[in-house]
């Protein structure tokens, strides 16, 4: 009995983990009706900056060519549709959030990097530890803000299925441009998780022992579904959200700045990725640019298992896969095998039993 | 579906649609019985094996000193990776249902092919025991089948006396074999019932399938004996590829009934899915040897063999697609409801299209597996299926011959960058995705974008360089969402 309450703790923390990454998932089908491919990969993005800003080991600056690279770009968007013939102000409000962007981040990075080598911060501290958390959702959601405007939004009202093609292109990008050796490598390197003070003591219960890596992701996760339930139900934003969700071009009719809310959804989910690959790495001291791979997908499994495009049904779908995978892993005879699996199998039965999932409503296709 | 555009001439009746347009020219496409056709076709027969023959000399220079090792390899990629292409294009370009596991039914295809080639024929010089093997394979497969079939209607029936009897059932079935499997962890292993019946289950076929091989194998031997020796490598191998791709056809049919009826980014997960729990199973089955693979597959593949199957399967898929049949399973793709509403079984068209294109995978993992002599499953991972799925992809979804084009481009790339310098290498892959979200944003048709790159053959128009240029992939208009 006891360990089986083991188990299902286990379950809970790892579900948590697969609610937070579902969420982005099924927020971003919901307004868009499009599969992010690459949110698992901004998963990792999470993990791996954190593990930068951990293990001190930020530059302080990008290398000069990115610099050029970067100004090229945005003078090119802002260039060729004047010379097309389009109005320098129209122009200049599609490059200004790239230029605010890039105003932004290049000090932020120069800042973060003197904070971290700076030595002001104690290894294992609450401070690094949001430090770590702080940087990893800046990054990451500014990242899923210039993946919206760059590769989704120009193909918004092509087929579907080229903007499933470009967010497969996206998430292979991320993964082997994080294999290159200038920016992390294709070894695993180890996670400093004791940047978390205490990380490692359990707290003992009557009857079952529970460490402290699960009450904190169980917690974080409790808090941020708070947040999230706050800004979808009760800010102006949050009522936008849904309305586009519900009916896309009715809700700009109704003055629902469309573009606006998308990449608010987008930056929404990615911060909230980047919170879950920091969380993940706490519980699997391990960082590899392909560890977002699986997650990302069981995450997806998570949002269509509770009903795709409904936020209480990714955390449901979440934390069910989770302690389904646990339990396998526990009572199957060799099911650590099939752990990975187990996900997939999941994921047949409830497209072929209940294709809306849990708490979706079913969709009738219409002529 | 009025948002659809369409290239072919617009019919008569405004709302006659995509779809009856590209249903109408079925009948010219099909050659009417006179001398001219005939002769045209007899041109056309003519040129396969013309092209088929080619194939010996171009091996000879392929295949000598001077082409080198490294360039040989490359070649050989290309071939296995146009038939990967080819079989994929009918799938998510004619037939529209995007397939992300075509690896998957590569593997079955590999590793179907290298097994009975490693156990029971010694350098393939048994045929007979090669199709024994897969004779006896679907012999015990069948009855596996119709076992589970017969469960599957038995729950079926029982739901027509009432809908809560069926579910009861099936969930005290889970919460026994679940029960039993966590307390047999612990205990003897043997002594719980549903543990029982299970191993006893598997023991009982495997042991059927044992007893068929050893049958059969003095007549099997006797047969190929009797056979002229040059006759018996080119046989096995005929037998092992086919048997490989048929093996992979059926897996595709079974994937395929259910996961088809998903539409979308549903059935794109799907199918990823079922190939990711083929390669779990292969890891983990110990006679198909495990997460090290398989090892010593006697090596038969060559240039004509890998090019002779390229074409073939070329060839079929453009028959198949440029045919009454193809014109019914594009409908499909242009417009599942207004398909379905001219009297086309959709479903039908896309299990069809599904279980070649498996079919022609399974026959080049045979082939890459009975090339490369040590097979793992790691090979046959997603990356593998979403490189097939590029590929499609950059050469234009419903068009062959931009699907070899890529095919050709995708993989000499990599190689090309991996010469031009040290520096470059590292950076070929993150190109590689670069360029598809590239290609996604500047030219989201791809390459060909529908069309073909010689003229198809259509009666009355002679030469017309125009495939289907329609906007590939069934897309729900926005305002259906509801």
């Amino acid at each position: 009995m006891q360990e089986f309450a083991q188990q299902i703790i286990n379950g809970i923390s790892v579900g948590s983990i697969y609610a937070l990454i579902a969420v982005g998932y099924t927020m971003v089908y919901g307004v868009l009706q499009l599969i992010n491919f690459a949110h698992g990969d901004i998963f990792m993005v999470g993990a791996i900056v954190s593990f930068y800003a951990a293990s001190r080991r930020i530059q302080p600056a990008m290398p000069w060519w990115l610099h050029v690279v970067i100004l090229v770009a945005i003078a090119a968007g802002f260039i060729v549709p004047v010379l097309l013939g389009k109005r320098w102000q129209a122009a200049l409000r599609r490059v200004l959030p790239f230029i605010i962007l890039y105003l932004v981040l290049t000090p932020t990075l120069y800042l973060s990097s003197v904070i971290s080598r700076s030595g002001r911060l104690p290894d294992s501290s609450w401070a690094m530890a949001g430090f770590a958390l702080l940087l990893a959702i800046v990054t990451c959601g500014s990242m899923g803000f210039v993946i919206e405007r760059l590769a989704y939004r120009p193909l918004r009202d092509k087929p579907r299925i080229n903007s499933l093609i470009t967010a497969i292109g996206i998430s292979l990008l991320l993964e082997f441009g994080g294999q290159h050796r200038s920016v992390f490598g294709p070894t695993p390197q180890p996670y400093p998780a004791d940047m978390v003070p205490g990380i490692h003591k359990h707290l003992m219960l009557p009857g079952i022992i529970v460490s402290r890596v699960d009450v904190l992701i169980v917690g974080v996760t409790l808090f941020l579904m708070a947040v999230l339930t706050y800004i979808v139900l009760k800010t102006k934003t949050g009522l936008a959200l849904r309305a586009v969700s519900y009916r896309f071009d009715t809700a700009a009719l109704m003055g629902v700045n469309i573009d606006r809310i998308i990449s608010f959804t987008f930056v929404l989910g990615s911060c909230l990725a980047a919170v879950a690959g920091v969380l993940y790495s706490v519980k699997y001291p391990s960082v590899e640019p392909l560890m977002g791979l699986l997650p990302g997908i069981k995450a997806f499994v998570a949002a269509v298992f509770g009903g795709i495009g409904n936020i209480a049904g990714a955390v449901a779908g979440g934390l069910i896969l989770g302690l389904v995978e646990v339990l396998v892993v526990g009572y199957l005879p060799g099911g650590s095998q099939y752990r990975d699996g187990v996900a997939f199998v999941i994921l047949i039965v409830i497209l072929l039993v209940k294709p809306s999932g849990l708490l979706g409503k079913h969709v009738v296709e219409k002529v | 579906m009025s948002s659809r555009k369409s290239d072919t001439p617009p019919p008569p009746q405004a709302s006659g649609a995509a779809v009856g347009a590209a249903i109408a020219p079925s009948r010219q496409v099909l050659p009417a019985s006179s001398t001219a056709s005939l002769l045209r076709s007899i041109r056309l027969n003519a040129a396969i094996p013309i092209a088929l023959a080619l194939l010996v000399p171009i091996s000879w220079f392929v295949e000598g000193e001077r082409f080198g090792a490294y360039n040989q390899r490359i070649v050989m990629l290309i071939g296995f990776n146009i038939i990967m292409a080819v079989s994929l294009q009918l799938i998510n370009g004619f037939s529209g249902q995007f397939s992300l596991g075509h690896a998957g039914f590569m593997a079955v295809g590999a590793y179907l092919a290298a097994y009975p080639a490693m156990t029971y024929s010694h350098r393939l010089a048994d045929p007979a025991a090669c199709l024994l093997f897969f004779v006896s394979l679907a012999i015990v497969f069948a009855i596996a089948g119709f076992v589970l079939l017969g469960l599957f209607l038995l729950i079926r029936k029982t739901r027509q006396i009432h809908p809560s009897v069926p579910m009861s059932l099936l969930i005290v079935l889970i919460v026994w074999v679940l029960t039993d499997f966590a307390k047999g962890s612990s205990f003897a292993p043997d002594s719980r019932p549903a543990i029982y019946i299970w191993t006893h289950a598997v023991a009982l076929l495997v042991r059927m399938f044992d007893w068929l091989i050893q049958v059969g194998t003095s007549p099997a031997a006797a047969i190929s004996h009797a056979m002229p020796e040059v006759l018996q490598k080119p046989l096995s191998y005929l037998v092992l590829i086919i048997g490989g791709g048929l093996c992979a056809g059926i897996v595709g049919l079974v994937v395929g009934m259910p996961a088809l009826r998903l539409r979308g980014d549903y059935l794109a997960i799907a199918t990823l899915g079922m190939a990711e729990i083929i390669r779990i199973v292969i890891q983990n089955s110990q006679p198909l040897g495990g997460a090290l693979g398989l090892t010593g597959i006697p090596k038969y593949t060559d240039f004509v063999w890998v090019y002779g199957g390229a074409i073939i399967t070329t060839i079929v898929i453009w028959r198949l697609a440029y045919s009454a049949k193809g014109r019914a399973i594009m409908a499909v793709r242009e417009d599942e409801i207004a398909a379905a509403a001219i009297g086309i079984n959709t479903t039908r068209q896309k299990v069809v299209a599904f279980m070649v294109g498996a079919f022609f995978a399974g026959v080049a993992g045979a082939m890459y597996g009975l090339h490369e002599r040590s097979i793992t499953p790691t090979t046959f991972n997603m990356t593998k299926s979403i490189e097939v799925v590029v590929m499609v992809t950059l050469g234009g979804l419903g068009s062959v011959s931009g699907a070899i084009l890529a095919a050709i481009v995708l993989t000499l790339l990599p190689e090309i960058l991996r010469n031009i310098g040290a520096e470059i290498s590292d950076y070929r892959m993150i190109i590689y995705s670069a360029l598809l979200i590239l290609m996604m944003l500047v030219r989201p048709q791809g390459l060909l974008g529908g069309r073909e790159l010689w003229p198809r053959r259509v009666a009355g128009k002679q030469g017309s360089r125009r495939g289907f240029p329609v906007q590939p992939v069934a897309t729900e208009d926005r305002d259906d969402r509801q």
